[in-house]
């Protein structure tokens, strides 16, 4: 989709402030990030300058801390169930809203669609008294449900946006070379899809990994990475915190170099 | 798009009904966002005491959620520091999805891969950097200190509207350009060199074609920013601080800390009809100003 020639549209005299303005956003977008980073190898425990050292002190205390490591723990298990249970639901669903046109088609879009205009406050509370009133106790379990609703919407919209792009004549090809539907979809579709599904289902990931607000609600005794970060910026000064917010970075980091490997990344439309 | 229904060849695939394809996800949703938010929505109705509701009708609960001034102003500082987010978010998105668009060609990608890392980069994590560079002890001030530029502490950096609205700016802006983005990438180019042929200059070719066409994208990613921001729980508790409280802070402490589950469904139902409302009228009057295109 990254095709516009834009030759004829240079002006006469080319405007530089708008290179100048959009490397500031790129700073101001990336400057916080870079202030943990920087603090979280800080040897002294406050945030503020002037820094004291270099140190790995906080991330040791991190790797060594049990809460720490069954949080991680439990931030895996919620996104790899997350993962899955929206790969399967979403693939399916793309599939039958790209190829075929039923009556309630435009009704059903934005139903699938809805949960990503409401505000995570809503679903995670909508949530906690329908799980009160049905007396189900809180768990993860409740939390994947939480994740895979605010997720799917996500994993749709990637997965819908590929598929509209795909070229029918190579299944008729298939069909007319004597493949059943079945040979079709695994030799055919299956392989030009799959990157995309891939792709989306590590944004699915790496959204699941990180939330907050719905969790917040629904997890009850438990905990994730994000709701221990929560709980650590609410007590006393703890710098270890920062240690914590780089490792939740660099993991949504690694799943989007990942992400980059199997995806052109500016296929991908919101 | 509509290519995919028109009838052609139709393969033995395609004859298969959308029905079990769609079954399984329409199950999960209506099981566990349907029903969730129609009993949330009931129990706006129901009395209740000590995290319990008790099955009786009243309108009690919304009679105090209008009436009490405290929910009001919070409301009402809600909207605003969700619309102020909003109307920056959109308006700081546009040129640099502009730029990205149409004036550079080579590190483009890089440019969108750096937005992507900054939009999946942990929510949490980012809120509680402006805390740590707001802050009374934090780097702005520590940094001013040590230069000797100040003496004393500037204390309205951090718990202030001025704090909330940089921090929530800051996190939705990635989510504002990527819709801005791909509504700029999908103009086809023909148009806008049709519009220069025809005596357009630069600036009426952008706001008669580029802008309209790009407004689908614009309107969406000022409604995301807007209905986001303005619900937003925790940035108000991290960098807010008392100045003026925000609607969705209320609502969490109802469902957390007082127990009153049917005041605060009453005043998230309350919240949710404004903001649709809000996002609607914007969208209609952007329609009503010829500002969006239906090409």
């Amino acid at each position: 989709m990254v095709n516009t020639n834009t030759v004829q549209l240079r002006r006469p005299i080319r405007i530089p402030w708008l290179y100048i303005y959009s490397v500031l956003v790129i700073i101001y977008l990336f400057f916080p990030i870079g202030i943990i980073v920087l603090f979280s190898f800080n040897s002294s425990p406050a945030v503020s300058f002037p820094i004291r050292g270099f140190s790995l002190r906080w991330y040791m205390e991190v790797l060594e801390s049990p809460v720490f490591l069954a949080a991680l723990k439990n931030s895996l298990v919620v996104a790899v169930f997350t993962t899955f249970f929206c790969l399967s639901l979403g693939t399916l669903a793309a599939l039958a809203l790209t190829r075929y046109r039923f009556r309630f088609r435009p009704f059903v879009q934005s139903l699938f669609l809805m949960p990503l205009s409401l505000p995570g406050l809503f679903l995670g509370i909508s949530l906690l008294t329908y799980f009160i009133s049905l007396n189900l106790r809180l768990s993860l379990g409740t939390v994947v449900v939480g994740h895979v609703i605010y997720t799917l919407p996500y994993f749709v919209l990637v997965a819908t946006a590929r598929l509209e792009r795909f070229d029918r004549v190579l299944e008729e090809a298939a069909q007319d070379l004597g493949c059943t539907p079945w040979q079709t979809f695994w030799k055919v579709n299956f392989p030009i899809i799959a990157p995309s599904m891939i792709g989306a289902a590590l944004i699915v990931f790496a959204l699941s990994f990180d939330e907050f607000l719905i969790t917040f609600f629904v997890i009850g005794p438990e905990s994730t990475l994000p709701m221990l970060v929560w709980s650590m910026m609410r007590k006393s000064i703890d710098p270890s915190v920062n240690a914590i917010s780089v490792v939740l970075m660099l993991a949504s980091l690694l799943l989007i170099l990942f992400l980059s490997k199997v995806v052109d990344i500016s296929e991908i439309e919101f | 798009m509509s290519d995919a229904s028109i009838p052609t060849l139709r393969t033995r695939l395609t004859r298969r009904p959308a029905g079990w394809l769609l079954f399984p996800s329409l199950t999960v949703l209506i099981l566990f966002f349907i029903l969730p938010t129609a009993i949330f929505f009931i129990y706006s109705f129901l009395t209740s005491r000590y995290y319990r509701v008790a099955w009786v009708f009243t309108l009690e609960n919304y009679y105090r959620a209008f009436t009490t001034p405290v929910y009001w102003d919070a409301i009402f500082n809600s909207l605003l520091i969700g619309l102020l987010a909003a109307v920056i978010t959109t308006l700081v998105s546009y040129p640099f999805a502009y730029f990205l668009t149409f004036r550079i060609t080579r590190g483009r990608n890089i440019v969108l891969f750096l937005v992507v890392i900054s939009l999946l980069g942990s929510y949490l994590v980012r809120v509680y950097a402006w805390k740590t560079i707001l802050g009374r002890e934090g780097v702005i001030n520590s940094f001013l200190l040590m230069l000797g530029i100040i003496k004393e502490p500037l204390l309205f950096l951090l718990f202030s509207r001025l704090a909330v609205i940089l921090t929530l700016v800051h996190v939705f802006l990635p989510f504002t350009m990527l819709p801005i983005l791909s509504s700029l990438q999908n103009i086809p180019s023909e148009l806008i060199e049709a519009a220069r042929d025809l005596g357009c200059n630069p600036l009426q070719g952008f706001l008669r074609v580029t802008l309209p066409l790009s407004a689908t994208g614009v309107l969406a990613g000022f409604a995301y920013t807007f209905i986001l921001s303005a619900a937003d729980y925790i940035t108000p508790q991290l960098v807010g601080g008392t100045s003026g409280g925000m609607i969705g802070l209320s609502i969490t402490n109802q469902f957390v800390k007082v127990g009153n589950l049917g005041l605060g469904s009453a005043l998230s139902f309350f919240l949710l009809f404004l903001l649709v409302f809000i996002v609607y009228s914007v969208r209609w009057s952007a329609r009503r100003a010829h500002l969006v295109s239906n090409a």
